[in-house]
């Protein structure tokens, strides 16, 4: 199950470097369409648009430099302790705790990307839901936290 | 990127498409922008509105500078978020 555990693990590492990477390029993208705005704005003598765009390049920069930057501390404060459990549940709890680690991270990730491109079309409601989405995950983590050794100790593993 | 190769590779290269796409568009408009001011500063020069001219002026230079910068910021900062890329945290 060790193995398994490394392999599935692996896989999802690829993964984080594959989002982050596609993060980064939707971020540029997303900058660069408000910079066409922005162009447009005073090309047409729109001072509204010319302030939203300046606010657009800088939320969507931020945005996403936020997400690089906290998602992994907050997703490697919130990991599962590798020792979960005891006896023949530790290996179960190990794998778990590999698993859920991975999965919590790349699903905070998603919601970065979801708000880095809501941001890039001007919307809020995106960054909203991304901001829920991070903070569903991170309770569901520490939950489990809490749970796997409560339900170790319930079924008399440990 | 492992398993993940291909897909990037196909993401990376709509997004090389895009990019050049958006960055020939923003130069279209800030062609035609300048276009019009210069057309604004023509007329108002021609008729002695110098306040017209000037506007003209300004809003060339100003399209110039907000272009340039922006051409001149964004790799910039493409360069310091591929730099922010952390390892998986688990």
């Amino acid at each position: 199950m060790a193995e398994a555990g490394a392999v599935l693990q692996g896989i999802l590492r690829q993964g984080w470097l594959t989002m982050a990477a596609f993060l980064v390029v939707i971020a540029l993208l997303g900058a660069l369409a408000q910079v066409l705005k922005l162009t447009s704005g005073v090309f047409l003598g729109s001072g509204i648009w010319v302030s939203q765009a300046v606010a657009g390049i800088f939320g969507v920069i931020e945005i996403a430099l936020f997400g690089l930057q906290a998602v992994p501390v907050i997703a490697h404060s919130a990991s599962v302790p590798a020792n979960v459990g005891c006896g023949p549940v530790i290996e179960i709890g190990q794998f778990s705790a590999a698993l859920i680690a991975g999965i919590g991270s790349l699903r905070m990730l998603k919601g970065i990307v979801q708000a880095v491109v809501s941001a890039s079309f001007g919307g809020s409601g995106g960054v909203s839901t991304a901001l829920i989405e991070i903070a569903e995950t991170l309770f569901g983590m520490l939950l489990i936290t809490v749970a796997a050794p409560v339900g170790a100790a319930f079924f008399g593993a440990c | 990127m492992g398993v993940f190769d291909v897909v990037y590779n196909h993401i990376a290269s709509l997004s090389r498409d895009a990019w050049a796409f958006m960055t020939g568009l923003l130069v279209i408009v800030a062609m035609l922008g300048g276009l019009y001011y210069v057309l604004q500063g023509s007329a108002g020069m021609a008729f002695g509105g110098s306040k017209m001219a000037a506007y003209a002026i300004v809003g060339i230079v100003g399209l110039v500078i907000v272009v340039l910068i922006a051409f001149l910021m964004l790799p910039e900062l493409g360069d310091v978020l591929k730099n922010s890329i952390p390892a998986a945290p688990f």
